[in-house]
């Protein structure tokens, strides 16, 4: 068995160092999007607020963490609003979000993600607070409900600073470690894929008319 | 015994060894290492509502199926229930009122942190691998005279994309449409029409194909009347109509949502509004109706006007980001007449994916991948926000959504030089 550098090899081993090129530019900046500091703050009665001053430029949006009590479950019909305020001129401060989640549709103990409509060009090092309230859509003057801070808290999330081989190790030991959850499926799915990965090697390697000769 | 096996490996070994089925052969399995590679890694919380309404179905807690594709994927799940004992449990069941499963809701995240999580994506898109293996079967025995349809297959984005990493069942319409192309091809009016309609039972918008259609294989008037009602039988068969008479069949409830999809790209507003997807299709309809009274309708001619009428849709119309995953049927026969079409199909994934990104963010895009980790990918916000531009997003959409339709157009006019090549009227 004699493997030959031809044509089209030569070509899929370019396409794979091109995938490689971009897996690896993407995962250079792909850990940097969200980096910043954060701050919790139990804001005025019935309202939690978070700083956030971003460490870089071209900011596109935010995770926040969100653990709330099952009595926010129940409040049907309401919303909480999230405000977001650039405040880095106090003068001038400038309220560049503002967005309703649907009290029922979120999650019991999980993120809500912010995204902006667009991308923040200079907020580096600038002070951006993001304020969260209860609307109750029913009454009729849209009054907004006092949150209770033992009822909803929040506490900050941030991608953390990895390097890109730390990024791709811890990935690929998440992966492995969500897959062994389930071993019966694990080795099941692992050797049918080596079984066709074989399978295609073999016939591309393999001359089989000089086997049906022999 | 041992002749019989020594035969069979024989006869193995000589297909084998020629060049041409060996290649096939590697390009099939790359197909198939690759759909197996995305199915248990990637996930849209819409292929969680659908196993999350096709559970309520077969525990009986509703009586209505979301239309006759999800019916299949329950029944197939009803069969499946002894071995996916804990399914209930992984999807937070009886904590959750709505029908509808939405990327941040209790079942999502429940479902996402369960032990068995891979192996119940994987099973849900089993059936759409078995489809989507009838439908290799289908292009082999019509289409394989142009080898780049097989290749085609095995490189699909669209339905790698929405069937293999979103998670819906496009691929089942998709299957049906391509066989009513296949008849048609193979002047067979009346499988063709029947098939087409079983596409439209499965996903109502196939029947922006039906005018072409049944326009192509009717001789006349009378038989266009005739072929349109002999195709509705399947499309009764599963509307509201015919499973009420049958108490133990879960009733169909076809999601009514379609229909506005073709008044987004409008001129004029309130009193004025005019669609143009259906300035459009009467248009091209009342262009192939001309041409077959004139008794010049071509096969190619028929691919011409289909691939007008598809690419209307994607051009005047909003759809979702799996909805590109009906590209697939008119894409095969344009392939088919002519190769160049399979690069330009490929090239054109690319900016409506960017397109997707911009517009409906990292859930139609990366975030597909949250199975492999879910912290990780919640943590990425879109492919876009990775490079410093300085515009509005809805710019850079608009930028990709425009080159998208520029290649659509490309290869409207490559088609037409095609069809028109000895009559160049």
């Amino acid at each position: 068995m004699k493997i030959i550098l031809n044509k089209p090899r030569f070509t899929a081993l370019v396409l794979v160092l091109i995938l490689l090129i971009c897996v690896y530019f993407w995962g250079r900046f792909s850990y940097l999007s969200s980096s910043g500091h954060y701050k919790y703050e139990e804001a005025a009665e019935g309202t939690a607020k978070i700083f956030f001053t971003p460490e870089r430029n071209n900011v596109s949006g935010v995770m926040i963490y969100v653990r709330r009590d099952a009595t926010l479950i129940e409040k049907e019909n309401s919303y909480l609003v999230l405000k977001a305020t650039d405040l880095s001129n106090p003068g001038r401060a400038k309220v560049i979000l503002t967005q309703e989640y649907k009290t029922s549709s979120l999650p019991a103990d999980g993120f809500i993600k912010i995204m902006f409509s667009q991308r923040l060009d200079e907020v580096k090092d600038h002070m951006i607070s993001f304020e969260f309230y209860l609307k109750d859509n029913l009454s009729k003057d849209n009054k907004v409900t006092v949150l209770v801070t033992d009822d909803f808290t929040t506490s900050y999330y941030e991608v953390p600073k990895l390097t890109y081989t730390e990024t791709v190790r811890g990935l690929v030991h998440e992966f492995k470690e969500q897959l062994l959850r389930d071993p019966k499926f694990y080795y099941s799915y692992g050797s049918l894929l080596m079984i066709i990965l074989a399978s295609i090697t073999f016939l591309s390697l393999v001359d089989l008319r000089r086997i049906q000769k022999n | 015994m041992k002749s019989h096996i020594q035969a069979c490996y024989d006869k193995l070994l000589s297909i084998l060894s020629s060049k041409e089925n060996r290649l096939t052969l590697i390009i099939i399995l790359s197909g198939l290492l690759l759909r197996l590679v995305l199915m248990p890694i990637t996930l849209h919380h819409d292929l969680v509502s659908t196993l999350w309404r096709s559970t309520l179905l077969n525990y009986d807690i509703i009586e209505r199926s979301y239309g006759s594709a999800e019916l299949i994927i329950s029944k197939y799940l009803l069969f499946l229930k002894p071995f996916l004992p804990n399914l209930p449990k992984d999807l937070a069941f009886g904590s959750y009122n709505s029908l509808t499963i939405g990327p941040d809701s209790m079942p999502f995240l429940q479902f996402l942190g369960g032990r068995e999580m891979f192996r119940y994506i994987f099973l849900v898109k089993l059936p759409f691998l078995l489809v989507d293996f009838a439908l290799l079967w289908v292009i082999i025995k019509y289409f394989s005279k142009n080898k780049w349809t097989v290749i085609f297959w095995a490189v699909n984005p669209f339905i790698i994309y929405s069937t293999f990493m979103w998670g819906r069942f496009e691929i089942f319409p998709v299957f049906f449409a391509t066989l009513a192309l296949a008849m048609t091809m193979k002047q067979r009016p009346v499988l063709a029409v029947i098939f087409l309609y079983i596409a439209i039972m499965l996903r109502m918008p196939f029947i922006i194909y039906l005018p072409v259609i049944i326009i192509a294989n009717s001789k006349n008037w009378k038989q266009a009347i005739w072929l349109s009602l002999i195709g509705l039988v399947p499309y009764l068969l599963s509307s509201q109509f015919v499973p009420q008479l049958f108490q133990k069949t879960p009733v169909i409830m076809t999601p009514n949502n379609f229909t506005p999809y073709l008044f987004t790209a409008k001129i004029g507003d309130g009193f004025n509004a005019i669609s143009l997807f259906f300035i459009a299709e009467a248009l091209i309809v009342f262009f192939a109706i001309k041409e077959k009274i004139k008794n010049q309708l071509t096969f190619k001619k028929v691919v011409f006007y289909l691939s007008l009428t598809v690419f209307s849709f994607y051009t005047f119309s909003f759809f979702n980001p799996q909805y590109i995953g009906w590209i697939t049927p008119i894409i095969f026969l344009l392939i088919y007449i002519e190769k160049r079409i399979f690069f330009l199909a490929i090239a054109a994934f690319l900016p409506l994916f960017l397109f997707y990104d911009l517009y409906f963010k990292c859930n139609a895009t990366l975030c597909l991948l949250q199975p492999l980790s879910p912290t990780f990918f919640n943590s990425i916000f879109s492919i876009s926000s990775q490079w410093p531009y300085t515009l509005p997003s809805d710019i850079y959409a608009s930028f990709f959504r425009t080159i998208f339709v520029i290649l659509l157009i490309y290869i409207v006019l490559i088609i037409r030089n095609k069809a028109y090549e000895n009559n160049p009227e």
